[in-house]
């Protein structure tokens, strides 16, 4: 076993002519929560997509425990994509079979407790779910299975306060706690309490990968604020005629 | 991992084309009732009707079968679906050969229901009688006597039936990952590579007959057919065309499977 569970070395990625993803290096160990953290463009889908095989790296290696993304790296890896990933004309249950059928560490058990607990009858079709319901279906599944490293891509964007304050609890109760989750978001404020590390992207590059408490501890501010200051845009004011 | 991958593929398949072949069988027999009634009084409005929902139902089977082929793939494979079937601990090759074979499945089914709602049909005015007084063994005996090998013509045909099947499939895959490899318009990308990949083997096939014309190839193979007995020569074509379609599945699955395991780019 890998002591670090993510190892990125050199990880470019190009879209044509653009750059999503610039030289990253970075490593990640377990057990811990991580906030992949830039404004929209700055490359975490992107680094995400790398991460659980579902793209191609234009140069650079991605290892997770160790391995290459394939077979095995997917098997350890809960991916939560930015978008409904299931066919509409599955019901819950098709999707728990599923999922007991393709991941060994599925806890089927957890997952009727928390269908159960969100009233979410298994013959519910997903195409009669509203789209609160559906995310709440794919928040569970991915939290239901003890993963070694949970993906979680922007799960609190678009939803309202009291669906956030849902999904962060759920996440926290439920992820196993010798992995490593690792979530992408612009919504400082509403993960920091949760994270223990941060690590900022901008425009392809990482620009600082820390520990939470060390940043409140050197900068004296929160994780939110520092955010706010390096990603500062300033608006346009208008021009000089 | 496989047999799983099969065990949605074909839940996927058949929820659409079921209920489909069982109204086409279904019509097939209102259809052959009421030829039966008519059959001396000729056809009147509701025979007509009956016959006009059946040729319906064909086309519509044809039409569903291609596009549950064709979705299968593109949408469960290269858009929203296709986040959750490349996360999945399984390799691409097995996630092609997956859906190869259950639209493979799915074409012959709908072939086979297609030939069976015709045999209803045709039973018009069949007598069972008359039927089972041909002399069925005898046929057989004289058939064995004659052409002793034709089971094994038999099984060569349906080789032939079952990868002409796989290779347009595999063609129809290869063509959706080469144009999904553009950033943009990967539908009509698709389309092209489509037109682009058969043309490339209309012409091809014209290379060899041209090649095959000019270095006397083609002469060649005539005197070596003709020493042959006319068995072993209908044989060795039919297991030539096997082979052929068998290429041609196994190239374009090739370049599907390279696709999604190099060139991956879901957006």
């Amino acid at each position: 076993m890998d002591e670090m569970l993510i190892r990125l070395h050199g990880l470019t990625k190009l879209y044509g002519s653009q750059r999503a993803l610039d030289g990253v290096d970075l490593e990640l160990g377990r057990g811990k929560i991580v906030g992949l953290l830039g404004p929209n463009g700055s490359g975490k889908t992107t680094m995400i997509k790398l991460l659980c095989g579902l793209l191609r790296p234009t140069a650079g290696e991605v290892l997770i425990d160790g391995a290459l993304p394939g077979p095995y790296t997917k098997s350890v890896i809960s991916y939560l994509p930015d978008r409904m990933y299931f066919a509409d004309w599955m019901k819950t249950s098709d999707l728990v079979d599923f999922f007991t059928d393709f991941y060994a560490d599925f806890d089927r058990k957890k997952a009727a407790e928390m269908f159960s607990a969100l009233n979410i009858r298994p013959g519910d079709r997903i195409r009669t779910m509203s789209k609160g319901t559906k995310e709440k279906v794919q928040l569970v599944l991915v939290m239901s299975r003890r993963a070694q490293l949970y993906l979680l891509d922007e799960p609190i964007a678009g939803v309202d306060p009291a669906a956030r304050d849902f999904i962060l609890s759920t996440i926290l109760t439920n992820y196993n706690e010798s992995g490593t989750v690792l979530i992408s978001t612009h919504l400082i404020a509403d993960v920091e309490r949760v994270l223990d590390e941060a690590v900022f992207l901008q425009n392809g590059h990482v620009v600082r990968h820390d520990t939470v408490d060390h940043i409140r501890e050197l900068e004296g501010k929160s994780v939110d604020q520092l955010f706010r200051e390096i990603f500062r845009a300033v608006p346009y004011q208008g021009g000089d005629l | 991992m496989f047999g799983k991958l099969m065990k949605y593929e074909m839940k996927s398949l058949t929820r659409g084309l079921l209920p489909l072949y069982g109204a086409i069988l279904a019509v097939a027999v209102i259809n052959r009732v009421l030829m039966g009634i008519s059959l001396n009084s000729g056809m009147g409005i509701p025979e007509v009707i009956a016959m006009m929902v059946y040729f319906g139902l064909c086309v519509a089977v044809g039409v569903v079968t291609i596009m549950a082929v064709v979705q299968r793939f593109y949408k469960g494979l290269l858009c929203d679906e296709g986040y959750l079937m490349h996360t999945l601990p399984v390799r691409p090759v097995e996630l092609v050969l997956s859906k190869l074979t259950g639209a493979t499945v799915m074409t012959i089914l709908s072939g086979v229901v297609g030939v069976v709602s015709v045999l209803i049909l045709m039973s018009v005015g069949l007598n069972f009688v008359d039927f089972f007084a041909v002399d069925w063994l005898g046929g057989f005996r004289d058939l064995f006597r004659n052409f002793p090998s034709w089971p094994l013509a038999v099984l060569e045909c349906l080789l032939v039936g079952l990868f002409c099947v796989t290779g347009q499939i595999a063609q129809l895959y290869a063509a959706m990952a080469l144009g999904h490899l553009s950033n943009k318009h990967r539908v009509a990308m698709s389309f092209v590579w489509y037109l682009v990949i058969s043309t490339a083997l209309s012409a091809l096939l014209g290379i060899f007959v041209t090649v095959a014309n000019a270095t006397g190839l083609d002469y060649w193979l005539t005197q070596l057919t003709s020493a042959m007995n006319s068995s072993l020569c209908l044989h060795l074509g039919l297991i030539l065309t096997v082979l052929a379609y068998l290429v041609k599945t196994a190239i374009f699955c090739g370049v599907t499977n390279h696709v999604l395991t190099n060139k991956l780019n879901l957006e």
